[in-house]
């Protein structure tokens, strides 16, 4: 009997040929949707699996309470982690992980390359993490503080097919560290990503003091007993704190591995490694929504070609089938749909995939799947047959034999009804998408063309090295002499304002009780002046009076309100200990990304480090000979180092390449909903003008011209787009507008972006039921009329 | 065999009731050749596919050899008309997915007839109709006559008792018409009741009992 089903079934879908290429590659599409997101997803959430102690491994996070606010933070304080380990017994180890600031440069003979991707450890980090050891003994890594631990890709980078355990690498050109380790390369799926590493001591060498409670710029990760409970734990940490640092208020508490990737953002957190659960949201959603359009297509598509199988119900019933294998019959041949759908959308996701490499900027690869994916994907495919087809199943095995065997279907209300509602509910979910896509695109060019408040344009930026900090004066004079070199400036290590602490600030009248958080920024010479920021009230810094180093300030005019000076040039200003008077007040300006407000910003001259970055504006018309300018001048300074330069528009578009990414994604899910829905609606049109053939022939016949005929079939989708609007309009308001929150400045939702989006969808709607439109329009009424 | 007493059929939309046959009692017995005739919209072909219980009927009793069917659901039913009754239609009604072989073999497929007495039986039936060399064919490289005759074998394959037939020879030609009715005539001596619903009076000629039918109520 199933060969028997088969049989039909597979003559069937080949004499419909049409209809069953459509079904197919409309759940093709949406099977391989579902694919690639939910590999997006497995990849997100295997982060962190390889590790061997994945469900012991913690990291200490902090809670610091200020005046107006609580701040959360990923680093903790140096001195923790050792006074952990010694303490506690449950504390198995404990290693900080701190980061390189900027890039460093590493030499190997004639080998140099600048690397980002290095961190300072203690020798405890092999064993609470799994990390391959291919040379050496990992209890052996760090007999001394001049050591380091390289991955296998930066030991064939250094030393190619050379042995590189045993031998001197280079650190910024002075500090020499022998390799006494190689390891595997970090997995991708880990956040922390480096490929060297050093041991945390050699912070002594810069002469940091690592007993000290107020550095803490680090991670603390500690490998905890099994049995261990957790808030216990974090109470015992608090407790210790209170006897070795007295003076501190804040909290600390553990945060899980497995909760690092997706969960956590905080200060201190490297978004770049890091995942957002919301986007996992948003990306299933889409997912299952692309997913039940192609099922509607399927329904549709089904319940329309059942009116051609009306007939051969009917007579399987006289011939003494029942309902049963009638129903048993339709569910196998959906099934065979969708499981050859399933193979064609292996095949679709193979084409889709290197193009969502480069979207989600993963290696995702058909073999992340896994046996519980395989499993997945096989009942996904199921249950969408099952699913499609059982309404048609049902609904077609209750015809009545004796009225469909002579021709005539029941047109009930109901079906239709149903099959309005699954079209409308297609399109709501397609024009959302639509118009979320252009709201993303309109705030990433709203953010590319807003006023900042100073100009990033043609200023490149260079990172200062050993050997130029002492001499930065001079190499910027010698910039200078040339025509094309506009201006020079720098800032210190921190590149942008940082939040101050509240006691730190103080200005003559302020109130006791009045709490605000204000910024920070330490800046070289001429910074406004190369930046083209607006000096509102008194004069910027100068290099010819000497107090302007040690006792002048800059506010902004945020900062000028919250003081409330009615003139403020000359008032006392205070600043971590450093006291003066303010000297200037200057435009806002956005330092940091659109996503935060401008705040109150007290700018003052860099006196405490070296310059670390220098930024350097050049004649937009000669920028090559101006960077080989710099260049060649870089290279008399400092010849050991590679010179290396960036933009800094391009380093600030980097805050938005989330968006950015995000704008990409939902603009491939969008066209592919898009041509989803109107394969469906293709296939509807079909139904339409079919089963209306009698009336469109009785038109013409009475004397209706086709474009009279054409407006009759192409109204109902007209109006069902229109209806599908209104929802779709609603839905995306409100997920948008929720969505444009996460930026301080922000453009308005467009109302014409909206009527975009319903046109469009229009447009493809009534394209897509054209063909078949314009075909029944056109048709000799005989033939319809004499044939029914 | 059958016996109907005071059937009523009806349809019914929202302001209108329409009747298709009205209070129409009538027996049949083992054996007979009936014809049933009336003009077009009498309610013959309803009467017909309520004889072989693929139409509920909304009003009366039908009995099949003691069977009351009126009270049968739906499968119910079709478990005793697919053991008892064989069908025969003016448009032949064979599905164009599956060849002769496969369109004779269909009702043991659901009668559930093993697959080699399956085999055998079909090779009978073509055999017996001369149709051997069509049996790959589908419906659609097949002429009128030779189509009906598919139909009739794959009617007749399960052996039933009672024939029903809805204008088996409309759509043929002369020759082809009668070629068909003298086929009824031998399956009718052979034993088989057959209830024909035509508007010929030469093709009814062939029965041994005309029913007239005029706006759902028997006449004569």
């Amino acid at each position: 009997m199933i060969h028997h089903y088969f049989k039909t079934s597979l003559r069937y879908l080949i004499r419909f040929k049409g209809y069953t290429l459509l079904n197919i590659i409309g759940l093709a599409l949406g099977i391989a949707v579902v694919i690639i997101i939910m590999l997006w997803i497995i990849d997100e959430f295997t982060f962190d699996h390889y590790n061997e102690h994945f469900s012991d491994i913690y990291r200490v996070l902090q809670e610091e309470h200020r005046a107006d606010r609580t701040i959360n933070s990923a680093v903790t304080p140096t001195p923790l982690g050792p006074l952990l380990v010694e303490k506690l017994p449950e504390v198995l180890a404990f290693s900080r992980y701190g980061t390189f600031v900027g890039e460093v440069l590493l030499r190997q003979g004639e080998r140099a390359f600048f690397e980002l991707r290095g961190a300072y450890v203690d020798p405890d980090f092999f064993d609470i993490f799994t990390l391959p050891v291919l040379m050496g003994k990992k209890e052996s890594f760090f007999p001394d503080r001049f050591s380091v631990v390289i991955t296998r890709s930066m030991a064939a980078k250094y030393f190619g097919s050379e042995e590189a355990y045993g031998k001197i690498i280079l650190l910024e050109n002075f500090c020499e560290l022998t390799v006494t380790g190689i390891i595997e390369d970090v997995p991708e799926h880990s956040h922390l990503q480096f490929d060297f590493l050093v041991p945390f001591e050699l912070y002594d060498q810069w002469g940091v003091d690592l007993q000290d409670w107020a550095n803490a710029w680090s991670y603390t990760y500690l490998l905890l007993d099994e049995e261990v409970d957790i808030t216990e734990m974090e109470f015992k940490i608090n407790k210790l704190q209170e006897t070795f640092n007295p003076e501190q208020k804040n909290e600390f508490y553990l945060q899980p591995l497995g909760k690092i990737h997706l969960f956590s953002n905080l200060y201190g957190d490297y978004p770049a490694v890091l995942g957002d659960i919301k986007y996992i949201y948003i990306f299933g959603f889409i997912a299952f929504f692309i997913l039940i359009i192609a099922c509607i297509n399927f329904i549709n598509l089904a319940t329309a070609c059942s009116l051609k199988r009306a007939r051969e119900v009917g007579l399987r019933k006289i011939m003494g089938s029942s309902r049963k294998q009638l129903v048993t019959q339709f569910l196998l041949e959906t099934i065979i749909i969708s499981c050859i759908a399933l193979l064609l959308a292996l095949v679709l996701v193979e084409l889709f995939l290197p193009f969502f490499r480069i979207l989600s900027r993963k290696d995702l690869s058909l073999e992340l799947v896994n046996p519980y994916a395989i499993l997945l994907l096989i009942s996904i495919t199921l249950i969408t047959g099952l699913l499609a087809g059982s309404y048609p199943a049902f609904f077609i095995s209750g015809y009545s034999p004796g009225i469909t065997i002579k021709g005539k279907q029941n047109s009930g209300k109901g079906r239709y009804g149903l099959r309005r509602f699954l079209v409308i509910f297609q399109f709501i979910i397609s024009i959302s998408l639509l118009i979320c896509t252009g709201v993303v695109y309109g705030q990433l060019d709203y953010i590319r063309n807003k006023d900042l408040g100073f100009d990033s344009d043609y200023i490149v930026r260079l990172q200062c090295r050993p050997g130029l900090y002492r001499t930065y004066e001079t190499f910027k004079e010698r910039l200078l002499k040339n025509p094309d070199i506009i201006n020079v400036t720098s800032t210190g290590w921190l590149e942008q304002p940082v939040n101050m602490p509240e006691e730190a600030v103080n200005w003559e009248g302020k109130a006791a009780e009045q709490t605000v958080s204000i910024n920070g920024q330490y800046i070289g010479f001429d910074y406004f002046r190369t930046l083209n920021i607006d000096i509102l009230q008194g004069r910027t810094f100068s290099r010819e009076i000497s107090s302007d180093v040690t006792s002048a300030f800059i506010i902004n005019e945020s900062a000028l309100r919250v003081m409330g000076f009615a003139s403020p040039l000359g008032k006392r200003i205070s600043l971590y200990g450093k006291e003066g008077e303010i000297i200037g007040v200057v435009r806002d300006y956005h330092a940091h990304s659109l996503h935060q407000e401008i705040k109150p910003l007290i700018i003052t001259i860099n006196d405490q480090s070296y310059p670390v970055y220098i930024y350097i504006k050049i004649n937009p018309e000669r920028i090559r000979g101006s960077i080989s300018f710099i260049n060649e001048e870089w290279d008399r300074i400092i010849p050991d180092f590679p010179f290396e330069y960036h933009f800094l528009d391009e380093m600030l578009n980097d805050y938005y390449k989330n968006e950015n990414q995000i704008g990409m994604i939902f603009g491939f899910f969008a066209i592919l909903a898009i041509i989803v829905s109107c394969l469906g609606l293709f296939g509807l049109a079909t139904f339409a003008t079919e089963s209306r053939a009698k009336e469109i022939g009785m038109r013409k016949v009475v004397g209706a011209s086709v474009t009279t005929l054409i407006w009759l079939l192409s109204r109902q989708f007209a109006r069902w787009t229109l209806i599908a609007s209104v929802f779709a309009w609603i839905g995306a308001y409100f997920v948008m507008k929720n969505w444009l929150n996460n930026f301080a400045y922000k453009t308005d939702l467009d109302p014409l972006l909206f009527v975009a989006a319903t046109s469009f969808s229009l447009f493809i709607a009534l394209v897509s039921v054209s063909f078949h439109t314009l075909k029944a329009a056109t048709a000799n009424p005989v033939k319809v009329l004499k044939y029914e | 065999m059958l016996k109907l007493n005071g059937i009523f059929k009806y349809y019914s939309t929202k302001f209108l009731r329409t009747y298709v046959l009205r209070d129409v009692s009538l027996e049949i017995k083992e054996g007979e050749f009936v014809t049933v005739m009336g003009p077009s919209g009498a309610g013959k072909s309803t009467l017909l596919y309520i004889l072989g219980m693929l139409e509920s009927i909304d009003d009366g009793e039908y009995f099949y050899r003691d069977y009351p069917v009126h009270e049968f659901n739906e499968k119910k039913r079709t478990d005793l008309h697919k053991h008892e009754i064989g069908f025969v239609f003016q448009q032949y009604h064979l599905i164009d997915e599956l060849t002769v072989y496969e369109n004779i073999e269909m009702p043991l497929l659901y009668q559930k007839v093993k697959s080699t007495d399956r085999k055998s039986m079909v090779c009978d039936m073509l055999d017996r109709f001369n149709i051997v060399g069509k049996k790959d064919l589908f419906p659609n490289q097949l002429s009128g006559g030779q189509q009906q005759l598919v139909g009739i074998a794959r009617a007749i394959i399960a052996k039933p008792s009672l024939l029903l037939a809805d204008e088996p020879t409309g759509n043929l030609n002369s020759e082809q018409g009668c070629e068909i009715m003298e086929l009824f005539t031998k399956l009718n001596k052979n034993g088989t009741t057959i209830i024909q619903v035509t508007h010929s009076e030469e093709k009814a000629a062939y029965g041994k009992r005309i029913i007239n039918l005029l706006d759902g109520r028997i006449v004569s």
